[in-house]
């Protein structure tokens, strides 16, 4: 499915003396299997742009077009958008609340009205996706580790069945190799699964290395829509609204201007891929 | 959604005025001594006496007047009932029958006095909230009961479990709109169905609420205990209440109005058997 | 002497059912000794679960051994009349900001360790004062928390504890929940009260990155203290730190790699400066022979 949104507008408190515009003409296209990274630092209308993407919040102006169709004209079925656009929220903690893994993953297909086999398979199907071990079906959600909290939480969502996969900085938290697991997930998944995903972070190294496109957000408008590698040709301005920038580039960078590199526009985001590069520039 | 976000409690309006400076036990005396005085006064002159005091406490605490309003709002049910109980429920002389109800003299009046009584009583005791820090009137309870530590009342403990709650509650609202949003995105539904289905779909936004407001309050209570926190025996205060002229010349305008408020708010004759009836108790 | 001092320390969990039965025991600490001087700044590495929360609690005693010893500037943890002094000493800072501030405005928070002690009230303004500074943060003096950023939230709780007069500063992964702008406030901060104030800092992290700046580096993992030493020590053992799920610096990975390939690189490079002038050194070299 396509996602359009086409000059949306986000006041809140419009009513009060202080109106904060959290999301300010905002125009773009999610869908098509790509893989997308949604870069901003705290408050620049992220999290704001997701809520609007499933009909969450509803935007003050313009409109959001889902396969064409305005999501907030009358009798639009919010609720089935909500299981084709799924959305997984930062702390799985604000989701899990059933007593075992399994039941809790049920949530989401049991809200579509799916019968109680459909959505256990469906659940189990999820889970198996996610990677979580038949043996920690009958788990307490509490008790498992922070990873493994957040993949049941992706799980409950995916058991959806959605088109379009949406996290928010699901690694925040973690520790390394937390981190690498949950990445690597969410790459499989749009790989094998090949729904489109929006993986948004305010971490560029988390989101550079995979997605085919970052949307780059600031106090609520959306100031870059491109591919890494062009977004990256713009480190001052990325700079700027204070976003850091791959630690890769900052250190060809400073190779270049020591005067060991020359201006080819590489940009390794691996470690090896930068060593690469600067053996050639050795030779 | 918006909802959540309109329930204020602390309703603090931050300005400069001759009550925002006063002591808070002082308004907390002033607020439950106007109450009193509204109990007490029964006649039209004391009404009109109650009313300058109202103009004069809300236009010296400079808040605006839609502000003080709006807190009407909350209540209107409330004052709409009061006055059509009084109106049409009141016996007495009959002046002009509505359907089948009939409107009496005594209900008329005893409708306008309850009416009048209560929006005096919620703006008077609203300029309390609107002029002083929820802190602040922590720190004024916990000042003004403790003479009742002496009877082994839990003064300290008390005060400082109204401002952690104070502190609190935004949190915890905050975090019940994530958690529903969150919940919504597994399409669950809060806004349909009958009251037992309602209260059921509670199940996963209060289950997820009330493990993190445990575990908040866990992490507080470590956080308060590693800054050497151990009750109320040899605490000093930052800013211990201290009165001030003009809360001594609060008291004496608050004396003053209480008497007068005897005076021309009692019936005269009323309050002379009232007299000698403790007089001849006396006796 | 030592102002932090662990003698053997363990320290078991035990887990009960229902009826107060213990059910399981994990060993969160094993055998822990380690001495930390004054005016260090120490980086506590290990992954979720290794046991570097626990062992921090333990330097305010928070937490207890089961066994061993844990002294700080000479106190035992264990003795109860040394409680309130060693918690005053040895502040510490939390993961979750909200969940730490108590007052209502920035000030009320800041004074709320010394109105604990019992400090009077002149003092404790003047103590509010130099703490709001010492972190930056005097313009916000009477904002209200929820109005900061993750990161002033963090500074708010760090002046909280240096108005308590602390010796020691723990720093419970204090940037976990923080985008990048709010981490290096952070860490600015910590780093600034080392070196201004001389205050020892103990930094618990999982980033490597924030360890890099440390004097020493302990690491944990499952319980155990499996690696002290200087960050370049420390990540000069990359394929140790890998097994147990840790990672070491992008760039000292590159400078690695490297010299796989046959570069000489003779100091372990912690910093794109670092690995920048070590290839300066490697391509004059080669030049002139």
């Amino acid at each position: 499915m396509t996602l359009e949104f086409d000059h949306v507008n986000c006041i809140y408190d419009a009513e009060t003396n202080q109106p904060v515009k959290a999301l300010s003409d905002v125009s773009l296209t999610i869908g098509g299997g790509e893989f997308i990274g949604l870069i901003g630092h705290t408050g620049s209308g992220k999290s704001t742009l997701m809520q609007h993407a499933n009909g969450l919040l509803k935007p003050t102006g313009g409109r959001i077009l889902a396969d064409g169709t305005d999501i907030w004209s009358r009798d639009y079925d919010r609720r089935s958008l909500r299981a084709r656009v799924g959305l997984v929220f930062q702390y799985p903690e604000h989701q899990l609340f059933e007593t075992d893994v399994l039941t809790d993953v049920c949530f989401g297909p049991k809200n579509l009205g799916k019968s109680a086999k459909d959505a256990e398979a469906l659940a189990k199907e999820a889970l198996e996706q996610v990677g979580i071990d038949k043996s920690q079906f009958a788990l307490s959600p509490f008790e498992l580790s922070g990873g493994q909290k957040r993949r049941v939480a992706i799980a409950g969502v995916l058991s959806m069945q959605p088109e379009i996969l949406i996290l928010d900085e699901p690694t925040a938290g973690l520790d390394p190799r937390g981190r690498k697991e949950i990445l690597s997930l969410v790459k499989r998944l749009h790989r094998e699964k090949g729904i489109t995903v929006v993986l948004v972070s305010h971490s560029m190294e988390d989101v550079a290395r995979f997605a085919d496109r970052i949307l780059v957000m600031d106090h609520g408008a959306l100031l870059l829509n491109e591919s890494p590698a062009s977004i990256f040709s713009r480190r001052e301005t990325l700079q700027q609204i204070g976003l850091n920038i791959p630690e890769t580039l900052l250190l060809l960078d400073e190779l270049r201007r020591a005067g060991l590199g020359t201006d080819d526009p590489a940009m390794p985001l691996t470690p090896e891929d930068t060593a690469e590069v600067i053996l050639s520039w050795l030779q | 959604m918006a909802s959540i976000k309109d329930i204020t409690l602390g309703q603090y309006y931050p300005t400069e005025s001759v009550i925002h400076r006063l002591d808070p036990r002082v308004k907390l005396v002033v607020t439950l001594g106007y109450i009193l005085s509204l109990f007490l006064i029964t006649t039209v002159p004391g009404y009109l006496l109650a009313a300058l005091f109202l103009i004069l406490w809300t236009g010296l605490s400079r808040v605006p007047l839609r502000f003080m309003l709006r807190g009407m709002k909350a209540v209107f049910l409330l004052l709409v009932l009061t006055i059509v109980f009084n109106l049409f429920l009141t016996p007495g002389e009959v002046l002009f029958r509505f359907w089948k109800l009939s409107v009496t003299r005594e209900g008329l009046r005893t409708a306008s006095l309850m009416a009048t009584r209560l929006v005096f009583l919620i703006v008077g005791s609203s300029v309390m909230t609107f002029t002083t820090t929820p802190n602040h009137l922590t720190d004024g309870m916990e000042s003004l009961m403790h003479p009742l530590k002496r009877l082994h009342f839990p003064v300290h403990e008390i005060a400082m479990m109204m401002s952690i709650a104070l502190r609190f509650i935004p949190i915890l609202m905050e975090e019940t709109d994530k958690i529903m949003k969150a919940q919504m995105a597994r399409g669950a539904d809060f806004e349909s169905g009958g009251i037992i289905r309602r209260a059921k779909n509670l199940v996963p936004l209060l289950v997820p609420l009330f493990i993190s407001a445990f575990r908040r309050a866990n992490d507080l209570a470590i956080a308060m205990e590693a800054r050497c926190y151990r009750g109320g025996a040899g605490r000093t205060k930052m800013k211990p209440l201290i009165y001030q002229t003009r809360d001594l010349v609060a008291y004496g305008l608050l004396l003053l109005y209480l008497v007068l408020s005897v005076v021309i708010g009692r019936d005269l004759l009323h309050l002379q058997n009232l007299l000698t009836g403790v007089l001849a108790w006396r006796i | 002497m030592s102002l932090i001092e662990t003698k053997g320390v363990q320290h078991r969990y035990a887990r009960r059912d229902e009826e107060g039965n213990i059910i399981q025991t994990t060993m969160a600490l094993q055998k822990i000794t380690c001495e930390i001087r004054a005016g260090e700044f120490i980086a506590i590495l290990g992954h979720n679960g290794s046991g570097k929360s626990t062992l921090a609690k333990h330097l305010n005693a928070l937490l207890l051994p089961s066994e061993g010893a844990v002294l700080i500037d000479g106190m035992d943890t264990r003795d109860d009349e040394n409680l309130w002094h060693i918690r005053q000493l040895a502040g510490m800072v939390f993961q979750n900001p909200d969940n730490q501030i108590i007052g209502q405005i920035v000030e009320e928070d800041v004074g709320f360790g010394p109105e604990n002690l019992g400090v009077p009230t002149g003092e404790i303004l003047s103590r509010v004062d130099e703490a709001l500074a010492k972190v930056d943060m005097q313009s916000r003096r009477y904002s209200s928390p929820s109005k900061l950023s993750g990161g002033q939230k963090q500074r708010v709780s760090i002046a909280g504890v240096l108005a308590m007069k602390p010796k020691i500063l723990i720093l419970d992964e204090p940037t976990a929940m923080l985008d990048p702008a709010g981490r290096a406030e952070v860490l600015a901060t910590a780093h600034e009260l080392n070196r201004r104030d001389g205050i020892t800092v103990l930094l618990i992290t999982h980033d490597m990155d924030e360890a890099a700046g440390a004097d020493r580096i302990l690491v944990m993992d499952r319980g155990h203290l499996v690696m002290s030493g200087t960050p370049r020590e420390i990540f000069a053992r990359s394929e140790e730190l890998t097994a147990i799920g840790l990672t070491i610096p992008t760039v000292t990975q590159i400078a690695e790699i490297l010299r796989a390939h046959g570069i000489t690189i003779v100091k372990t490079p912690l910093t794109r400066q670092e690995l920048t002038e070590a290839l300066t050194a490697y391509a004059f070299a080669l030049h002139n022979n």
